[in-house]
This record gives structure tokens, C-alpha cells and sequence, in this order.
């Protein structure tokens, strides 16, 4: 019996009521002072200019980004019904071939959107997340992963040539099994286009139902070495090891340079896992 | 005696029991096993995809033991590979189940695996349900103490099995039972009978959110009563969850509540069922993020028909909405009486079921698109129904026997379906069918029995109502020779469907064999894609063609 009670007793406690749910403004110091290898996260958005809830949850990435800052990075998928043909009510399209690609093969746009990818590893069985289980994900991931590579990027443009050149260095900080591969990709930032944004689910600081003049961020534009990347590290590698490679591919006639990042990830061919993750801006 | 008694209920409840009275220290061991194999071929027409297996399994085995005032048991599954249809997240083998119980005297105490539920299930129940891939099993402890006769209580503590693992939360809860009559010698006999309940369940899951505060203990808690007088019975189920951000009500954090009230009247050759419920964010489940149906906490039961023919049950059937409904439901069953005019010789019986669904009237709490706002989710009015209409089904079932060799029913349903709200989709609509069938079995001499049915499915109002894939047609001749043998042949017939490719028949052959307590079963054919739902929890049942075997022993 005074088991029983003893239990009554926790169960009445368990009960949290939440007022306010906002955590507040509380950010994590930014890593950029220190040099020290760290793990990193990519979230990956799938969008689309005719997706008007998707603004909202670009609001959620943005602020995500706030508190992670360096740790977070950020990439946007235009890909699906969303993207192109689906949407004439906003002319345009900054879908990619690889974006598409990625966007079947994980089924998300199938799924409907907004949702995406943090470091495309699984929740409750899903890779696919809702933006609201984004937060829960990455902080999970950044608590729970010890950083087992450092991605170094020096990217350039030559305007004569009209080529974009990455030069990449991998030091792996881990024994590591498994195959590895490595992508690099192109992102650009402020393109300036129309975007359908929805009153309640969009996001609020600009025009509803659609703005003409949204800044879309962080835009997958393209790989530089294929949609699922180049072997990287097939079977194991030791700890120490460092791998250089060099990628290059020719700017898109859209593209502005001044908005260009040359994106770099490493994940693992069974798992599809990403490892690590890295961007730097064109200079 | 006691003890053996309450074993073998608890030993029934995940499938086997068998009882043999005043040998209480004899180990006695039971189980029951089922296998079921599909063998695949692609079938681009009605839409059976590529099975790079070509074979699926799904197998179980319970095995329990029973000594004196201990029993256990353990369940051992295989998925290789899981059957379409079922979350492929069971694909595997290993024991999914175990427990060991102990009882004496007025307690009882569970270690490992148990099913309990307290009331109707809103606040807390946990069971399995093979044919839907549904099982959140609890994994920890249980005791269950009669204070005196008529005062139970039950409380539980652990956590929910997730496909081959454990969810993420941790549940405690503690549920009180009082039947009133029976504290007093001179009230047992009454009439009037009254039983209290009440029920708490707590959920603790980590919040690691860094945008917002999640709650990572929410309450669930309910109060019920059940009266009983003569012919009549009332029962009455409250409950209210605390705020439960999750996947299902799209991270709001709005209190939930459900109501339900049921009232039964029966008497000879009449029987009155007449219930309501109302449901407002009350989906409960052990991890805020999980969907489908994985670890559920809570149950709210349908207040909707289960049919068993197969247009009527496998096309449109109602999964119940937690996150919010209002639902209502009148059954009448009648017995003409034989050898009456209308009756017959042998009387007809004349059952009329109506049953309603209707979504809340909601207002939304969003000003403006702030974040915080966003989360707070909406106002109810529950004094008024929702606009939106789910869901109904008006079905009227007359049966009547004409002789020792004829029986015969016709059932008539008026079904209305809300696809976008029921199967989460939005670009089709709602459907209204009328459903026709008729049924009929022969007896003829030595057990042989021929059954056949034929059913009608037309889709109405093509203007107004979203056709879906239009008009079925459905036969069905079984023959029976008792005790072993059955064979039946079925076709479906999608005839009205507007895409003329796939105005498809369905053929189905099954043959089954049943001897003491052993079945076999083969089928060959094509099978329709469809809903498949027990008391309003559904999973998808996809197109296939090819071969069926399905073997159950109980032992």
C-alpha cells in the first residue's frame, strides 16, 4: 500500500504548465574565435516559391542560426511541385537538377512542405522533420556527436574564366569505419524573387500573400563533383589522415559572385549520415 | 483458485488460455503461433509495385507458463521482411514480449510486459492489435491491490515499445476504481448499481528544443462513472491533458479535453445504444515527435459502425481524429417476432445504426504570425458543432431465417467520407456512397453450407461530391464443408472507375483447412488497395497480386 501511495504521489507531481513557450534570447557564443575542430550541422530546407507556409519555417532556421551560429549551416532546397510547374502563381524557378535529385530520394516534397534534413539522420524513424523538430535535432546532434573530421575549403572565382575552383583538405580526428563520400555544392544568398508567403504559417516582416521582392537565402544551386559526391574514404581511415581534393565547375549566368558559398559535406554511403559539414563565401 | 483465475485472465489477454481447475502447482505451458506469407508479382495496372524480395513473412509465437501464483510468458516475432502494408520499421526477429507475474491474496505485481487500460482508454490504455502492425506494450512494472471488495487500484510505471525499441518517454500512472455496491453487504444486491473511476498518467520526455520551452511532464487525468439499473446503463468518461506540444496538433500548447457518454437500453428483442463524444487535442503519445501509429498512450474510442463486408469496411472506413471531432451515434436492434406477419416463422431481425462525425468549432488564436502566438493555438466552442463534416454512416441490416436451410440479410448504407481530413489528404475531397448487399447462406445436408454475397458500391452526386475511383461491384460464393474444409472465389469489379485502364476485376481464390486448434490458409489473387481499421485505428493496406499462406496454432 505505501508503495501505492508513493506512486500516487510522483504521478500528481508530473505535470509541467507552460506559460510562455519562447526560450528567450539565449544564444550560444560563437565558435569562429576558437580554432579548434568542431562538429557542425547542415539543415536542409525543401521550399519552394509557391510553398507560402515555407517562409514561416525559414523563420525557424534563421532562428536556429542565431543561437548556433558557425555550428549551423544552412542550405535551401527548391525542389518538387513547390518549385516549378506547381506554382503559377509566382513565376520563377531556383530549383537544381542535384536538388530535385535529393528531394525524390529522400521523398520530402512527396511528403509536402515545409520539412527537411538535419545532418539527414533519423528521428523516430523519419529523416524527413517538420521545422518544428528541427531545434530538438540539432541540439541533440551537437550534445550527443564528437567531432570526427575538420573540412577546410579555399574557394575562388575567376571572373576571366568564369570558373568557381574549391580546394578541400579533410583531416579525419577519429579511427573511422565505413565509406565515405564528399560533396561540394554551390549556394547563393539574396536572390532577390517572388515568394508565396502566407498570413499565420508565412513569415510576418513581408508581404501577404505573395512578396515580389523576398530575399531567398542560402539557394542550392548546384554540385561541383555530382549529386552523391566522389569517394572519399571507401572501407577505413586512421585517425591523422588528411585527404586533399580540388573541384571546379563554371558559374551559372544567373549566378552573382559576390553571393556565392562553396558548401562541403562528408557522409556515410550506408547511413547517408552526414559527418561533418562546411561552407565559406567565394571570394 | 483465486490466483489461477486471475492468470488465466491475464494470460488471456495477449491470447491463450488454458484452464484446467484444483491442479494450482502444475506448471502448465500454452501459446498460440501465427505465420503469414505473401508471395508478390508486379502488377503495374492496379498499382503493385516490385517487391525485390518477392516473399514476405510475418510470424509470431506466444509462449506462457503458469505455476501456482506465478505465470509468465514471452512473445517471439519475425518480420523477414515485414508484408507490405506494415511499418517496414519491423523488419527483424527477436522476442518482442515478456513478462513475469506474481499474485497473491489482493495484489499483483507485473515485471516486463503488460497491456492495461484504464476506463475507455482517453487518459491511458496500451494493447495490441496484430492485424494493423499495432503494439505499444508497456515495458516495466505494474501493480495491481484490491483495498477491500470493490476498491481496486492499479499503478504503472515504464516505458512503450517503439517497433524493436522503447520510445523515448517515461510513463507513470495510477488509476482508482470504486464499484460502490459492493462496500456495504446490504447494497450488493440492489438494483441500482454504481461504479467510480478515476485516472492519472503522467509523460516525461527531455525537452531539448532550444527555440522553445517544451513540457516534458504532461498530465493526462479523467474521472468516470458507470450506472446500471435494470435494463438500462449510463456511462460517462471525462478527461483533460495538460499542454503537449507535439507532431500531432502541430506543436500548439493548448490544453486538450475529451467527453464521452454512452446509454444502452436493452429488453428482450429490443436493444438501444445511443452515444456522444467530443475530442480536443487529445492525440498523447510517449514522444513528442513520433506519428503513424506509434506509441500511443491514450485511445479514444470509435463511435462508428466496424462492417465486415468488404466494400463497406476496406474503401472509406473512419479512423478516429484525436486532435479533434464530434461524434454521435444511435443504434437500434429489433426482433420482429416469429411467426408474425412482418416476422415470419422465425422472426427477422431489423438493426438500424446512424452515426455522425463533424470536426469542432474553432476559432483560431493566431493575430499575427509572431512565433509565440503561433503556438497557442485556437479557442473551441463547444457548445456548437464544427462546419466541417468527416464523417457518416446510416446503415440499416434485416436479417431473417426462412427455414432450417436458408438465412439471408440485406444491409443498405449511406457513407459519407471526408478524405481530406480522415486520410490527410489534400487535393481529393469528400465522398458519398450508397452501399447495397446481400447476403445469403444454404444449408444443405451433412455440413456442406454454400454463402454467397453480392455487394454494390455507387459513388452519388458526382457535381457535388469528389468521385474518387466511382462504382465497385463484388461477389463473393463460399463453400463450406464442415468441420475441415472451406473454398471461396470473390471478385471486385472496379467498372465505374473514370480512368477506363483501371476498370479492373480483383479475383480471389482462398482455400482453408482447420483441424482442432490448427488452421491453414491459401489464397491466390489480386488484392485492392484499401484502409484497413480496427476500432477506428487504420493502416494502409496497398495493392498486390500473387500467392497467400497463413498458418495458426493455438497449443
Amino acid at each position: 500500500m505505501s508503495t501505492l501511495v508513493v506512486i500516487l504521489l510522483a504521478v500528481l507531481a508530473g505535470c509541467d504548465h507552460v506559460e510562455f513557450p519562447n526560450q528567450g534570447n539565449i544564444t550560444e557564443p560563437p565558435d569562429t574565435t576558437n580554432h579548434a575542430p568542431v562538429q557542425k550541422v547542415m539543415l536542409e530546407e525543401f521550399t519552394g516559391q509557391g510553398c507560402g507556409n515555407c517562409p514561416g519555417a525559414a523563420v525557424t532556421a534563421r532562428q536556429l542560426k542565431n543561437i548556433y551560429n558557425d555550428r549551423l549551416i544552412l542550405v535551401s532546397i527548391h525542389a518538387g511541385w513547390f518549385a516549378n510547374g506547381g506554382n503559377p502563381w509566382v513565376p520563377g524557378d531556383l530549383s537544381c537538377a542535384e536538388g530535385e535529385e535529393i528531394d525524390q530520394s529522400f521523398g520530402i516534397s512527396a511528403v509536402g512542405n515545409p520539412n527537411g534534413m538535419v545532418n539527414r539522420k533519423a528521428a523516430n524513424g523519419s529523416v524527413v522533420l517538420g521545422p518544428d523538430a528541427w531545434g530538438t535535432q540539432v541540439a541533440d546532434i551537437l550534445d550527443h556527436t564528437a567531432v570526427s573530421a575538420d573540412i577546410e575549403i579555399s574557394a575562388d572565382y575567376t571572373g576571366e574564366t568564369g570558373q568557381i575552383t574549391a580546394d578541400i583538405t579533410v583531416s579525419y580526428l577519429q579511427d573511422l569505419s565505413g565509406d565515405y563520400k564528399i560533396v561540394a555544392a554551390i549556394l547563393e544568398d539574396d536572390i532577390v524573387a517572388p515568394q508565396t508567403n502566407y498570413d499565420g504559417n508565412g513569415d510576418p516582416d513581408y508581404n501577404s500573400p505573395t512578396e515580389n521582392n523576398y530575399p531567398h537565402q542560402h539557394i542550392l544551386r548546384g554540385h561541383m563533383n555530382s549529386t552523391w559526391g566522389s569517394d572519399l574514404a571507401p572501407g577505413s581511415v586512421a585517425s591523422g589522415t588528411t585527404t586533399q581534393v580540388s573541384y571546379s565547375m563554371a558559374k551559372g549566368e544567373t549566378w552573382d559572385p559576390s553571393n556565392l558559398s562553396v558548401l562541403v559535406y562528408i557522409y556515410e554511403v550506408s547511413t547517408q549520415e552526414i559527418l561533418q559539414v562546411e561552407s565559406v563565401h567565394i571570394d | 483458485m483465486k490466483s489461477l483465475i486471475g492468470g488465466c485472465l491475464l494470460v488471456a489477454s495477449i491470447g491463450i488460455c488454458t484452464t484446467t481447475y484444483g491442479q494450482e502447482n502444475e506448471l502448465r505451458i500454452g501459446g498460440n503461433t501465427q505465420l503469414d506469407m505473401q508471395y508478390y508479382y508486379p502488377d503495374s495496372i492496379i498499382g503493385a509495385d516490385t517487391v525485390p524480395e518477392k516473399m514476405l513473412m510475418n510470424g509470431y509465437t506466444n509462449i506462457n507458463f503458469i505455476k501456482g501464483n506465478w505465470s509468465a510468458g514471452f512473445r517471439y516475432e519475425a518480420y523477414v521482411n515485414p508484408i507490405l502494408g506494415f511499418d517496414p520499421g519491423y523488419e527483424g526477429t527477436g522476442i518482442s514480449y515478456r513478462y513475469v507475474t506474481y499474485k497473491q491474496d489482493n495484489i499483483e505485481v507485473t515485471l516486463g510486459n503488460f497491456y492495461e487500460q484504464f476506463g475507455s482508454g482517453m487518459v491511458f490504455r496500451t494493447y495490441e492489435a496484430r492485424t494493423l502492425g499495432y503494439d505499444n506494450a508497456m515495458d516495466g512494472f505494474r501493480i495491481r491491490y484490491q483495498v477491500t471488495d470493490g476498491i481496486h487500484l492499479t499503478s504503472i510505471w515504464g516505458k512503450q515499445r517503439q517497433l524493436w525499441a522503447l520510445g523515448e518517454g517515461l510513463i507513470r500512472g495510477f488509476d482508482g476504481e470504486v464499484m460502490i455496491n459492493e462496500l456495504k453487504e446490504s447494497w450488493k444486491d440492489k438494483k441500482t448499481q454504481l461504479t467510480l473511476g478515476g485516472s492519472f498518467v503522467s509523460k516525461y520526455q527531455e525537452d531539448k528544443d532550444p527555440l522553445y520551452i517544451l513540457p516534458e511532464n504532461v498530465g493526462n487525468y479523467g474521472g468516470r462513472f458507470n450506472l446500471n439499473s435494470g435494463n438500462f446503463n449510463l456511462y460517462g468518461e471525462y478527461a483533460e491533458k495538460i499542454n503537449d506540444p507535439s507532431r500531432d496538433n502541430g506543436f500548439i500548447y493548448k490544453d486538450g479535453r475529451a467527453l464521452l457518454l454512452e446509454a444502452t437500453y436493452s429488453q428482450k428483442g429490443l436493444g438501444v445504444y445511443l452515444a456522444g463524444k467530443m475530442v480536443d487535442n487529445m492525440a498523447y503519445r510517449s514522444d513528442r515527435t513520433a506519428s503513424g501509429n506509434n506509441v500511443m498512450i491514450n485511445y479514444h474510442p470509435a463511435l462508428t459502425k466496424q462492417h465486415t463486408y468488404a466494400l463497406a469496411a476496406t474503401l472509406y472506413p473512419y479512423a478516429t481524429q484525436p486532435t479533434g471531432e464530434m461524434a454521435a451515434q444511435l443504434e437500434v436492434a429489433y426482433k420482429i417476432k416469429k411467426k408474425s406477419k412482418l416476422g415470419g416463422k422465425y422472426g427477422t431481425n431489423v438493426t438500424l445504426n446512424l452515426s455522425t462525425v463533424q470536426g469542432l468549432d474553432t476559432t483560431t488564436l493566431v493575430t499575427n504570425s509572431s512565433a509565440e502566438n503561433k503556438r497557442l493555438g485556437y479557442e473551441v466552442n463547444y457548445f456548437n458543432v464544427g462546419s466541417q463534416k468527416y464523417f457518416h454512416d446510416y446503415n440499416i441490416e434485416i436479417s431473417r431465417k426462412f427455414n432450417k436451410h436458408l438465412k439471408m440479410k440485406y444491409t443498405y448504407l449511406n457513407l459519407l467520407y471526408n478524405m481530406n481530413v480522415v486520410q490527410g489528404l489534400q487535393t481529393k475531397g469528400t465522398v458519398l456512397t450508397h452501399i447495397h448487399v446481400l447476403e445469403a447462406t444454404h444449408r444443405l445436408t451433412n455440413g456442406h453450407a454454400i454463402r454467397w454475397e453480392m455487394q454494390h458500391l455507387g459513388v452519388a452526386d458526382e457535381n457535388k461530391y469528389y468521385p474518387d475511383m466511382g462504382n465497385w461491384a463484388y461477389g463473393l460464393v463460399e463453400y463450406t464443408y464442415a468441420p475441415h474444409w472451406f473454398f471461396t472465389v470473390l471478385d471486385q469489379y472496379n467498372y465505374g472507375n473514370k480512368d477506363e485502364a483501371r476498370r479492373v476485376h480483383y479475383f480471389t481464390g482462398v482455400v482453408g483447412y482447420m483441424k482442432g486448434q490448427h488452421r491453414i490458409q491459401a489464397g491466390y489473387g489480386r488484392q485492392r488497395a484499401g484502409i484497413f481499421c480496427v476500432g477506428g485505428v487504420c493502416r494502409n493496406v496497398p495493392a498486390a497480386n500473387g500467392f497467400t499462406l497463413s498458418i495458426t496454432s493455438n497449443f
